[in-house]
């Protein structure tokens, strides 16, 4: 597969003023996106990912390193030709109307008047904003305006979408109707990298992410080989129990509740569990359900970034 | 060229919208004052004083919207973040910076055209008679208006606004003195301070140039050559700013 991003060893060192320290913010940051994948790049705050994102898309300058987006140099105006970028909490010209703002961005990719018309006509209508397209952005929540940015940064119909924390000031209807367009983007072979705080929303539509912390990658791979490897816990559903098999399990399983002549058993591996179920039929028991249950995103990324210190 | 046009637009949009036009309305008020209040006072001279004050109204508030607009062009770009977006879009910077001067200069040619207007309205109340005449100290003053946008631009990517707009407006004034400090330069007998004016009446820019007010006012012709000078002259120094606040904007990171 094609290498849509590539970052070799980025690094970036930061001097707020000429009197402060400096400051690592990117410690040789290496990664690789092939085109066509759904990318999470996943952090605590500070952790860099809005510095890794900004210094793709050419805002700033690496201090070491080097980025290659589609095939170029960041500054490249034939690589942004095919880029869309939405930026944290999207910052834009609140005295333009909506329709207005999507106007001026089409007119910066080249795009003739009707073009642009049809254009945002349909953008406006897959991000459902029709109804507010000619109100100033002044006027917009922020959910709103997070919708009419994702509306910009496919306006050039982009091979590579760039969106930082496209989820935040969502409802979660809103949230839902993102995850659709980005799959949707999937469908269309467009590449999508993107930063987010919401780890769950994260786990059902990304192919491949990385976990940073403190200006470097701890992890980076496909979520089922990352979290298929860890089996949290596993769930058990029985009935019939008899009270000294019952005593018996109590002392191997991490967690037992009762509902009615249900008991609902926890255990912390696989061979606990499998003790558990021998007991249990044993004695007459019945098994309604056995479940191992896997590890989230969200308790493999505070994971990784506790050991990581 | 479309997107430097789209960038000027946008640019243009913003200062209208930035309630800017009260501009015009203190110009206006200003006429009405000439028109009114002074006439009792001027002896005769009501036709005089009204080309005098209609036009120095229209440098100084010419002068006060490139300031004021100008110094915060690209700083709030940055400080508001909306610079993110337009840096990931195909334009380079020096069309985008190219597009905010376009803007600015289109902002304030439209200002200064509709205070013509009104300048013109009270000139034939006051039946004054040639005054076609007068549209080359206008001309003249909004090409002085376009160094001063250059010069709040340049200011605007590196400064605050309340920095950029001391900055600018000390540069005005010393500008409009440029002559002075040439003339200061000469009489001196230490060369080194002599040289230093001199290098300083070269890096100011020479808005004496630009001045054609007076002879328009004591009905004396304008000299032509040094109107084309003027001209000649503004453009490379408008060029050169330019070229230097693309030299310092070209790399600068937008934290």
């Amino acid at each position: 597969m094609e290498a849509v991003i590539q970052i070799r060893d980025l690094t970036k060192v930061i001097q707020p003023h000429f009197w402060s320290k400096k400051q690592m913010i990117l410690k040789g940051l290496t990664l690789e996106v092939s085109s066509g994948e759904i990318f999470g790049f996943l952090g605590p705050n500070g952790a860099g990912k809005t510095t890794t994102i900004k210094s793709m898309m050419g805002i700033i300058g690496p201090t070491f390193g080097e980025i290659r987006i589609l095939g170029s140099d960041p500054h490249d105006i034939n690589a942004k030709q095919n880029l869309g970028y939405l930026p944290e909490t999207p910052y834009f010209y609140d005295y333009l109307t909506g329709r207005e703002f999507l106007t001026l961005c089409g007119k910066l990719f080249g795009m003739d008047d009707r073009e642009i018309k049809i254009k945002v006509e349909n953008l406006l209508s897959l991000v459902k904003m029709e109804g507010a397209a000619d109100r100033q952005l002044r006027k917009y929540s922020k959910g709103m305006l997070q919708r009419i940015g994702l509306a910009q940064a496919l306006i050039n119909d982009p091979k590579l979408v760039v969106l930082d924390e496209p989820l935040t000031g969502l409802d979660p209807l809103g949230r839902k109707e993102f995850k659709d367009i980005i799959g949707g983007l999937k469908v269309r072979g467009t590449t999508v990298f993107f930063s987010s705080h919401v780890l769950p929303d994260a786990e059902t539509i990304c192919d491949r992410v990385a976990i940073i912390n403190k200006g470097k990658i701890l992890k980076i791979g496909r979520l089922d080989d990352l979290l298929d490897a860890r089996l949290s816990s596993v769930e058990l559903v029985c009935r019939n129990i008899t009270d000294k098999s019952l005593d018996d399990i109590r002392k191997i399983s991490s967690f037992v509740a009762a509902n009615g002549d249900e008991h609902i058993l926890n255990f912390t591996d696989m061979v606990l569990a499998n003790q558990a179920v021998k007991m249990l039929i044993e004695s007459g028991g019945q098994v309604l359900s056995f479940e191992p249950v896997k590890e989230t995103l969200e308790e493999y990324f505070a994971r990784e970034v506790k050991n990581d210190g | 060229m479309d997107k430097i046009f789209a960038i000027a637009k946008n640019t243009f949009i913003e200062g209208i919208r930035a309630n800017t036009l009260y501009i015009i309305f203190a110009y206006g008020l200003m006429i009405l004052f000439g028109l009114t209040a002074l006439t009792p006072l001027a002896l005769g001279e009501q036709g005089r004083i009204l080309k005098d004050i209609g036009l120095a109204g229209i440098e100084v508030m010419g002068i006060l919207l490139a300031i004021i607009i100008g110094t915060t062009l690209v700083y709030k770009e940055i400080e508001r973040r909306t610079i993110y977006v337009l840096a990931a879009k195909p334009m380079t910077r020096a069309e985008f910076l190219a597009g905010k001067y376009l803007g600015m200069e289109m902002l304030s040619a439209a200002i200064v055209l509709i205070m013509t207007a009104i300048y013109y309205i009270g000139l034939i109340i006051m039946r004054q008679t040639s005054i076609s005449i007068i549209l080359i100290p206008i001309w003249l003053i909004f090409i002085k208006i376009s160094i001063i946008n250059s010069l709040a631009l340049f200011f605007s990517s590196l400064a605050s606004p309340v920095l950029g707009a001391v900055f600018t407006f000390c540069l005005y004034l010393a500008g409009s003195l440029s002559r002075d400090i040439l003339e200061l330069a000469q009489r001196l007998n230490l060369m080194s301070v002599a040289w230093m004016m001199k290098i300083i009446y070269y890096l100011l820019p020479n808005l004496g140039n630009l001045d054609a007010k007076n002879r328009i006012i004591f009905d004396q012709q304008v000299v032509w050559p040094q109107v084309w000078w003027g001209l000649s002259y503004s453009l490379a120094y408008i060029l050169a700013v330019m070229t230097i606040t693309l030299m310092t904007f070209e790399k600068k990171d937008f934290k």
